[in-house]
């Protein structure tokens, strides 16, 4: 209903519309009042009267039907209609109320012919923005904006000035939801002319799947301007792995950028990494049309502290996506805690003799900083939270049992990021452990059952058995994939406790024995990760902590497990960011410095001794600093990078746009050009007041020339025939 | 040529004169006074005697069988005898009550005027005249005479005449026809508004029984033209009927319909030996008599 009235400019005056019943009610009285006359004879009355009753009808019906149609159409006329939308050519412009939506997607960042799509976008915005008058009003929405919601509706003039603030962003455009916001504010719009202007590259990656636009009016026009060119050549970093945040000094690090080749030809790219702004490395790979090469560096740094960095491309169309950050903090020596039941009076027969071995190598050797671990010992019934706060690493050694109270501390330590490696012992008490893996009346917390402590043959009888052939593709296992892969094949088993796993997600059986047995089983449990090994890490169950294979093996698990998925230092751009951070200065906000120089307070909550802060939506690409309290050295810092799809420039066809956008009146243009002329014709609505004038006029006209028929018929009383 | 005292006398006149008699007087005798004989002819007609033939005379008069005899041209004389016996048939239904302008004259006082005139003129030439007053049936009915009393018994009854109910004017004609023994004229009166055909088998039986017929078709002057312009709820005369009509959409069907009944009964009148002559109110007496006269001229001797 209102969208009826919404077509008047005065509707007040519809009110007088029913002033159309006027002629028939003057009719019927007229009808009414006819004076009585006695005559003669109605023989021919009659006769006449029925062979004219038809014509008479019709003619007082079209005359009545025009009396009421120039009352009518007055009324009409009066309360000025318009029409929103069709051709211009009687003239006159309707208000018009536009919303533009321009892709600010860093996609249209991409060049060709030294003009950037964006720089084509704003001089398309330009063009539209030009052809309104100050009567109208536009609103501007950047996609992706902050909220995605449009400015307040304003003056073109307004407009302009706002365009040119417009900057493109790092984020990936989500222009379902955009042109939702748009049709949301129009809809709220009475004006004749309403108009979605949406300037974009059309990527593909951009566009929800189905039709996502409810709500939008059939009277709206969509003019979509398609500002991609000809896709230029783009290669991107797509995604940057550290292999081990928890770094500490003399440890290698792993670099693993995904290069990705958007463009249907063979490429030769250098991939340079930089840390701490400085170029380290390059990396010459090829990577074939349409497909994806990784490009692997290995670091290693010699001071502690916070690490940044990227991995850079060298420059094509879209620079945007040739750059990929990292942040990482690199530990002095990364301190791991080693528990067993009591500690042994000779030092070889000690649960974690080799276990100290292999882990610190030169201890005792005057060489502690070469040290990459900081081991140090204690027994079980010792170990409690505060303990364990200070070490991200715990390996259990033989332990038979976990005290009561312990078990819960070493769980929730796993729970919350740390890391534990267990080596069973044939001493161990199944149900003991059995109850620390699935806790009476909760969940279980880890897939594995301890069904027998001992599986092996009696030691005297023994005849060892060997390993399967592990899975070298496993990330624990690449290092060994070449020439040491003979190391696996010189391990021999004597005893094993054989365990019963339920593989599912995040749990899964590492090596097994030459019998099929589980050797070593890895488990995710909370934001923490779980090594079991079924044999004990000394000798007497095996000979893999004499084998080479057990040091290096045993430092690569114990890096794995500082891996803590809870701690992610690399986020999206358009994604909240939400990461524990260590300080000794608590504050309920911490300052965000982006790359850009702009300072933003973030809340922080506490959790334990654990403190994360919240901060959304990370805008910028690159590296950003986090501050607590007044202190000048960064607390933290993450990095924040591109989503790699929006790299793919694969633009939407014109009959997909259609699809997705079902609106009555759609308008693809190619170039802004194309589209100025249409949205002008489609602007100049029809003020109808004009035309309704126009036919009163002629209604009126027509209504004279027929009651003047009727009156010359009533006045030619020239003397009949008959009487001459 | 002394002036004719009648030709400006219009029927509103007439009517403002009042009597009859003097109207009727008025008009005739100065009709009468500019014609050089009677038209009206006996139905025999008696030899005088002969005369010598002068050129000039009508050869139709010319004694052929004299001629014949002694080659003298003579020429017969004749006596004429006004022997006719007229019927004056007046209409007196409802719809001849009727007049549209309220200075004017009914339908019947214009044939009454008219029935007056031609009493007095036939008697004046001593021919009988009887008067027939009809709407459903016989009103009144008067036979024919040539004395003056009889000539003021008519227009008395003339002046007592009062519309009355509807017209069944065929049923009556057929009536008359078989009541008027003797050959003569009959002059009817009437604006026939009845169903035509019957109304001319009527008049068609005067004629098989070979009376000279007349007829003076009279209407009112708004019965011709029509001349209503507003929406009127019309009331018939006869039988009370209503109907209400725009005029303007009737008012061409409707003078096609009267046109149409009058040239069916002109037609039918001349197909039948029969005179026809139509009348409004509003047409002069002198203007409408002296037409049918010089047209009753044409055929006699």
């Amino acid at each position: 209903m209102s969208a009826f009235f919404g077509l008047f400019l005065n509707p007040l005056f519809l009110l007088a519309v029913p002033t159309a019943a006027i002629p028939v009610v003057l009719h019927l009285l007229h009808q009414r009042r006819a004076p009585v006359h006695h005559f003669s004879t109605l023989r021919f009355l009659k006769i006449s009267h029925q062979k004219t009753a038809r014509r008479k009808r019709i003619h007082d019906l079209l005359l009545l039907l025009l009396r009421a149609l120039v009352l009518a159409l007055l009324a009409l006329g009066l309360a000025q209609p318009f029409l929103r939308s069709g051709a211009s050519l009687l003239g006159g412009t309707a208000a018009t109320e536009a919303v533009l939506v321009l892709d600010c997607s860093y996609s249209m960042g991409a060049s060709a012919g030294g003009a950037t799509r964006f720089g084509r976008a704003r001089q398309a915005a330009e063009a539209v923005l030009g052809g309104l008058g100050p009567a109208d009003s536009v609103s501007l929405l950047a996609a992706p904006a902050a909220g995605g919601r449009p400015t307040a509706a304003t003056s073109p003039e307004e407009a302009r000035e706002m365009l040119q603030s417009c900057r493109l962003s790092y984020g990936r455009a989500d222009l379902g939801e955009a042109l939702r916001q748009a049709a949301a504010s129009l809809a709220a719009s009475s004006r004749p002319n309403r108009e979605m202007v949406l300037i974009s590259d059309l990527q593909r990656n951009s566009w929800p799947s189905s039709p996502s636009i409810p709500g939008l009016d059939p009277g709206v026009h969509v003019f979509v301007i398609d500002c991609g060119e000809e896709a230029g050549f783009n290669a991107a970093v797509t995604d940057l792995r550290v292999r081990g945040e928890r770094r500490a000094v003399g440890t290698p690090v792993t670099f693993e950028a995904h290069i990705r080749n958007f463009q249907p030809d063979r490429v030769r790219k250098t991939v340079s990494l930089y840390i701490d702004r400085e170029k380290k490395a390059d990396e010459r790979i090829e990577i074939a049309a349409a497909s994806e090469a990784v490009a692997l560096f290995t670091f290693t740094f010699d001071t502690p502290g916070p690490h940044s960095g990227w991995v850079l491309l060298p420059e094509d169309d879209l620079e945007t996506d040739n750059r990929r950050f990292f942040h990482l903090d690199v530990q002095p020596r990364l301190p791991v805690l080693l528990a067993r039941d009591a500690v042994s009076a000779v030092p070889v027969l000690d649960h974690v003799f080799y276990l100290e071995k292999a882990l610190d190598p030169f201890r005792g050797l005057g060489h502690p900083e070469r040290s990459a671990l900081q081991v140090d010992a204690t027994i079980l019934p010792g170990l409690d939270e505060h303990l364990l706060e200070k070490y991200p690493v715990l390996i259990l050694a033989q332990c038979v049992e976990i005290p009561t109270g312990t078990d819960a501390a070493i769980r929730r330590f796993v729970d919350e990021g740390g890391g534990l490696m267990v080596f069973l012992g044939e001493n161990l008490r199944p149900q003991a452990w059995n109850d620390f893996f699935a806790p009476a009346g909760a969940r279980p917390w880890l897939g594995v059952r301890v069904a027998s402590p001992s599986a092996g043959p009696a030691p005297s009888e023994a005849r060892p058995q060997g390993l399967q052939e592990p899975d070298l593709a496993l990330p624990l296992f690449q290092p060994f994939q070449q020439e040491s892969r003979h190391l696996f094949r010189q391990v021999q088993i004597h005893h094993h406790v054989l365990l019963e796993v339920e593989v599912a997600d995040g749990t899964q059986v590492l090596l097994r024995t030459a019998g099929g047995d589980p050797l070593l089983i890895q488990a995710l449990c909370g934001r923490g990760k779980v090594f079991l090994w079924s044999v004990p890490a000394t000798t007497a169950g095996s000979n893999l902590p004499v084998n080479n294979l057990f040091l290096p093996l045993l430092h690569r698990m114990v890096h794995g497990l500082t891996e803590s998925r809870g701690r992610r230092h690399d986020f999206q751009v358009g994604q909240p960011v939400q990461m524990p951070f260590e300080s000794g200065t608590v504050s309920p906000v911490v300052r965000v410095v982006t790359p850009g120089g702009a300072t933003f307070e973030a809340p922080v909550t506490r959790d334990g001794r654990v403190q994360t802060f919240q901060f959304q939506p990370a805008l910028e690409a690159g590296i950003h600093e986090v501050f607590t309290g007044g202190e000048a050295v960064p607390a933290a810092a993450f990095a924040v990078n591109v989503d790699s799809a929006e790299s793919e420039f694969e633009p939407l066809s014109e009959p997909e746009i259609r699809r997705l956008i079902p609106a009555r009146t759609l308008h693809v243009a190619r170039t802004p050009e194309a589209v100025r002329d249409r949205i002008e014709k489609i602007r100049q609505g029809v003020q109808l007041w004009n035309f309704f004038f126009a036919a009163v006029l002629l209604l009126a006209l027509s209504e004279c020339f027929l009651a003047n028929r009727q009156s010359a018929d009533r006045s030619r009383l020239s003397l009949h025939p008959a009487v001459k | 040529m002394p002036r004719r005292p009648y030709t400006y006398l219009e029927p509103a006149a007439l009517h403002r004169l009042g009597r009859l008699s003097l109207v009727a007087r008025s008009v005739v005798e100065g009709f009468y006074a500019g014609l050089h004989r009677s038209p009206y002819r006996g139905s025999s007609v008696e030899f005088a005697d002969h005369r010598e033939y002068v050129p000039g005379d009508d050869l139709r008069h010319l004694d052929w069988k004299t001629l014949a005899r002694t080659d003298r041209r003579t020429i017969k004389q004749y006596e004429e005898e006004t022997n006719l016996r007229a019927h004056l048939l007046l209409d007196v239904s409802a719809s001849m009550g009727y007049r549209h302008d309220a200075n004017g004259l009914t339908k019947l006082e214009y044939a009454s005027f008219l029935a007056a005139c031609l009493s007095f003129l036939m008697i004046k030439q001593s021919d009988p005249v009887g008067l027939v007053l009809f709407d459903e049936g016989i009103q009144a009915f008067i036979p024919p005479a040539t004395s003056a009393a009889h000539l003021n018994h008519i227009l008395r009854r003339l002046e007592d005449i009062r519309p009355s109910r509807a017209t069944h004017a065929s049923a009556v004609f057929h009536q008359m026809a078989e009541r008027i023994r003797r050959r003569g004229l009959v002059v009817i009166l009437s604006d026939l508004f009845d169903e035509p055909r019957e109304v001319l088998r009527g008049l068609q039986h005067f004629r098989y029984l070979k009376h000279e017929v007349i007829l003076f078709h009279l209407f009112d002057r708004a019965e011709l033209e029509f001349p209503f312009r507003q929406i009127t709820q019309f009331v018939d005369l006869e039988n009370g009927e209503r109907i209400q009509i725009d005029p303007a959409y009737v008012r061409q069907q409707y003078l096609s319909e009267v046109q149409a009944f009058i040239t069916e009964v002109r037609k039918h009148c001349l197909e039948a030996g029969m005179d026809h002559v139509q009348a409004h109110t509003g047409t002069p007496y002198d203007r409408m008599l002296q037409a049918y006269l010089s047209r009753r001229q044409q055929f006699s001797p």
